[in-house]
């Protein structure tokens, strides 16, 4: 039974070898015959072949039963278009110049989605790793950390988690290895790595003992950390590292593949002391999650809120009024940038309609040329089917070879896209690395090129293959108007193209106008001439409060008189780049805040000339000053949006305030103007800013305000900090405006992106125009020489042509800016409220396409107007 | 998928090759176009171009299967045989053909 299609699979792999061998035979054994029955030799052969009736038609017939005849046609039909493209070079060129245009920046960005949005992290069962956060309504920081405590009891009870880890990033000072360095360090509990299913190069994971206080002293290590700075070798097992002055014993190499959270140099136990696991407001870890078998996203997040709820009326204080919120560890990691990729993404596919809809119209005109080939074809037998899929096949042909021209320019997008990212934010950004062109962005070409393909060339292939073949053959040439389905159908496509591009147009223009407005907001200081710089003071020598205060009093005493530096300040955490540092205040005379009452601040720890170094406006009472030392009244200095919203319409002055879980109380003795939090988003947080002389830090930022040029000052502050510790590292030595850039590169590449596709786009619409335009007087000129014939004159003619491609202009604008100014609705909030529908670009960029537009319809019809009656009249 | 104007001719052409193979038992493409040619000289003499098809479209109905082997000049060549499903088509056609021709002689006769 199976016998029929076992022998014809294997006749499908023996190809036609047998069927040809099969026919020689046959032919031999017809000669003998011949030639036994007393032919010549030659004409033996000759009646034997008349007899067999057409070789190829008996292949042919074959190939139909067999079911190879599709495969053959195709190769047939892709030799033909190549043929035909090498006859016509100038459309072959620009078709496939545009088609490049289009599926290059579609390649190009979809391998940033790819690596970056799809596959940000190299674990398996990506999908069932969460980030679980804890929020608070109203509570200032969106993506929340959770204490220990609560981490401990979500740990133990949450049903729909297989298991759940908790980690914490952290800086370590690295010394006794000639420099020293600042370290990025991650604090892990023991389940992260067999969570994250991540095995080691070399050594072990972290066991569950070494999370206690007192075996804590044990790392892991980066591949990248072990082949840089240690030189990779082969014993680095048991090896010893000095982080923050204590002996850490290096038990493990992590893959390079691993690298979460990104740019982590060495994982360290998080092991707890006893007050941070008691302290249920202290809120400094992340957790991670791993779903149970089985179990939905929805229903995990239903649990864990109900289990919250639970905490919440069992400590009301700490939890109150705080929900749960699961985000896939896939979304957190790309959180920024994956919606500016989105975005991208649609403004890629818009470029690549533009494209495919010139391209429809270059070989629209092409297929009219082409008509008399075709009716030919058709009469000589050639079924509609066939001349259709022959078409088809040119434009598949046409699009492969755009799509390979296409990857060449998304390399070069790609390394242009890697280049601009500063470094800092590279390591950050998981898996940017990755974005190259790999097996899924080739298969995602190959399929956008094969769509490009259809709807580039379908209407073309529709129209040349519609029956009305003896009208064709007869019609010798378009005496009256062309064929008039086929010009509707141009008009619509050059209609669609200005639509598309006005849309990009303007999206380009609102982002980056929406960029340069963040740029220059005012942040509430003066951010030029700015040099900073983070240090950390390691706790083996420097334990006690007043050790502390003495170092960065001692520093900043020696800043101060360097040459070039105008004042000198250190802050626990620089304003307007988003770190947040946020604790409950408690107010002196009032009752203490109800659980679910959020009155939450930003506390900083800053030196005397802060405000001063920072130019931040003192509104009322004064600054903070040396007096405000150790010893003396402990004084605050509290922002604007502090001194409204607890003593509006009061004087704030001489009031008291502490902050939640100390028991020092604070007076105010001065109100600062806000300043903005994050550079992205105009929000102005209440802030108190203490006296790091009253409570000292051991991380600490150093500002310095230079006279111009602020990296001069570099090397002589590290002078000077060596001078008072010669084995402490500094790190990050940037400017502000440096590290705000850095922050903003994302928007900013996000931006260039935009206007280059938007550039792209104005070109391919306008090109649209002008080979439509060119190609309707072209058709007309017959028509034309009547009318001038018939009296008008050159501006009539001018002013006819100009006139239709106006009139497929505004018909463009009507459909298009409706569009753009639904999709800036929608953007705006999609992207962080960057974007901001604004007439000035709306009218703008209208009116740059427009002009772009009547000039590219200018040329031809300027053309027209210069043709000579006469030999217009006689043009067929 | 469109048939050529043939059509009747291929239901004849599949009758005479599972007649030739059931008779002769296996034999190669030329040989079956030898001994068709001589119970109807007309019909191929044409063309024997439309034994081919016809040999792979009974291949794919189960009716005849195909071997290579060595031809009495020792050359290569593909040898037909018909099978079981073949032996009862035949049966069936032959009788179909047969009630068809009594039918048609019924109703000459009667008028």
């Amino acid at each position: 039974m199976l016998r029929p299609y076992l022998d014809r699979l294997w006749s499908l792999l023996r190809g036609e070898r047998g069927l040809d061998e099969e026919l020689r035979f046959h032919v031999e054994k017809q000669t003998e015959a011949n030639i036994a029955a007393g032919m010549a030799p030659e004409e033996a052969r000759r009646q034997a072949l008349l007899a067999l009736g057409g070789i190829d038609k008996t292949r042919e017939e074959c190939r139909d039963a067999l079911g190879t005849r599709l495969l053959s046609d195709f190769a047939q039909d892709v030799r033909y278009a190549l043929r035909q493209m090498r006859r016509s070079p100038g459309f072959t060129i620009v078709a496939v110049l545009t088609l490049a245009l289009g599926i290059g920046a579609n390649s190009g960005i979809f391998s940033t989605v790819n690596a970056v949005v799809l596959h940000p992290l190299p674990f398996p069962h990506l999908n069932e790793i969460v980030t679980v956060w804890e929020i608070a309504p109203n509570a200032l920081d969106e993506q929340a950390r959770t204490s220990f405590a609560n981490f401990l009891d979500w740990k133990q009870q949450a049903r729909a988690f297989r298991d759940m880890a908790a980690y914490r990033r952290a800086e370590r000072n690295l010394t006794g290895q000639g420099e020293p360095l600042v370290l990025r360090a991650c604090l892990v509990t023991p389940e992260f790595f067999p969570l994250l299913e991540g095995e080691p190069l070399l050594g072990r994971k972290f066991s569950a003992e070494e999370s206690q206080r007192g075996n804590e002293r044990v790392a892991i290590i980066s591949q990248g950390f072990w082949q840089e700075h240690l030189g990779a070798p082969r014993g680095v097992i048991g090896q010893s590292l000095s982080l923050n002055e204590s002996n850490y014993a290096i038990i493990g190499v992590m893959p390079a593949e691993f690298d979460f959270p990104p740019g982590t140099q060495v994982w360290l136990p998080l092991a707890p002391t006893p007050e941070q696991i008691e302290q249920r407001g202290e809120r400094q870890f992340l957790v991670l999650g791993r779903l149970a078998p089985g179990v939905s996203l929805a229903a995990a997040g239903a649990q864990m809120s109900a289990l919250h709820a639970r905490l919440a009326r069992q400590y009301p204080f700490y939890n109150a009024g705080r929900d749960v919120r699961l985000v896939p560890l896939r979304e957190y990691v790309s959180y920024g940038s994956r919606r500016f990729i989105l975005v991208l993404m649609a403004a890629a596919v818009f470029v690549l309609l533009l494209a495919c809809a010139n391209v429809a119209n270059l070989q629209l005109a092409r297929a009219a040329a082409r008509q008399k080939e075709i009716a030919v074809r058709t009469a000589l037998g050639a079924g509609r089917l066939r001349v259709t899929r022959q078409l088809l096949t040119e434009s598949l042909v046409l699009s492969l070879i755009g799509a390979l021209v296409g990857l060449v320019f998304a390399s070069w997008m790609i390394n242009y896209m890697k280049n601009s990212v500063p470094p800092d934010i590279a390591r950050h950004v998981a898996a940017l690395k990755q974005v190259r062109i790999n097996g899924p962005v080739l298969l995602f070409t190959l399929f956008v090129a094969a769509l490009a393909a259809m709807v580039s060339g379908l209407a073309a292939a529709l129209h040349a293959a519609s029956p009305n073949l003896s009208q064709t053959l007869r019609e010798s040439s378009g005496t009256l108007t062309p064929g008039s389905g086929r010009s509707r159908l141009r008009s619509l496509l050059v209609v669609s193209e200005v639509a598309l591009a006005i849309v990009l147009l303007i999206g380009a223009g609102l982002m980056a106008k929406g960029f340069r407005r963040l740029a220059d907001t005012y942040l509430g200081f003066d951010s030029s001439n700015l040099l900073t710089m983070r240090v950390t003071l390691p706790e083996s020598r420097y334990r006690e409060a007043y050790q502390l205060a003495d170092f960065f009093e001692r520093v900043l005493l020696r800043a101060q008189a360097l040459s070039g530096v105008r004042s000198a300040a250190a802050v626990s955490h620089l304003p307007a780049l988003g770190s947040s540092a946020s604790s409950t205040i408690i107010i002196d005379g009032r009752p203490a805040p109800r659980p679910g009452d959020h009155w939450q601040a930003e506390f900083r720890y800053v030196s005397e000339d802060y405000f001063r170094t920072l130019r931040i406006p003192l509104l009322r009472g004064r600054s903070l000053e040396a007096g405000d030392r150790s010893g003396a009244r402990r004084a605050a200095v509290i922002s604007e949006s502090v001194a409204r919203r607890f003593w509006p319409g009061q004087n704030p002055l001489e009031q008291r305030l502490r902050r939640s879980g100390s028991a020092d109380w604070f007076t105010v003795v001065g109100v600062a103007a806000d300043v903005q939090h994050d550079w992205l988003q105009v929000e102005r947080r209440p802030t108190v800013y203490l006296p790091y002389l009253q409570a000292p830090e051991a991380r600490m930022f150093l500002v310095l305000r230079a006279a111009d040029n602020p990296v001069r000052l570099a090397p002589g502050v590290r002078a000077a900090i060596r001078s008072i510790d010669p084995d402490l590292p500094v790190s990050q030595v940037r400017t502000f405006e440096q590290r705000l850039d850095d922050q903003r590169s994302g928007i900013r590449l996000s931006a260039t992106h935009m206007m280059l596709l938007a550039a792209i786009a104005l070109v391919l619409a306008a090109a649209g125009i002008y080979a439509v335009m060119a190609y309707s007087v072209t058709q007309r000129t017959h028509e034309i020489g009547v009318r001038m014939a018939l009296g008008a004159s050159r501006r009539d003619v001018l002013a006819m042509i100009v006139g239709k491609a106006a009139r497929l202009l505004l018909a463009g604008l009507a459909v298009g800016l409706p569009a753009a100014l639904a999709l800036a609705v929608l953007a705006s909030s999609f992207v962080f409220g960057v974007v901001q529908a604004d007439a000035a670009t709306f009218i703008a960029f209208t009116a740059l396409l427009a002009a772009v537009a009547l000039l590219a319809a200018y040329v031809p019809a300027r053309r027209a107007a210069r043709l000579d009656p006469m030999t217009a009249l006689r043009y067929e | 998928m469109k048939l050529p104007k043939s059509e009747v001719m291929y239901g004849t052409l599949d009758l005479l090759v599972l007649k030739t193979l059931n008779t002769m038992g296996p034999m190669h493409g030329w040989g079956i176009a030898q001994r068709i040619q001589q119970i109807s000289e007309d019909l191929l003499r044409v063309n024997q171009g439309t034994l081919y098809p016809a040999l792979l479209r009974l291949q794919q109905r189960g009716w005849i299967t195909a071997k290579w082997g060595v031809s009495d000049n020792n050359r290569k060549a593909k040898y037909y045989s018909i099978t079981r499903a073949g032996q009862k088509q035949l049966e069936q056609e032959a009788e179909s053909w047969e009630r068809m021709a009594a039918l048609i002689n019924r109703v000459l006769e009667s008028a």
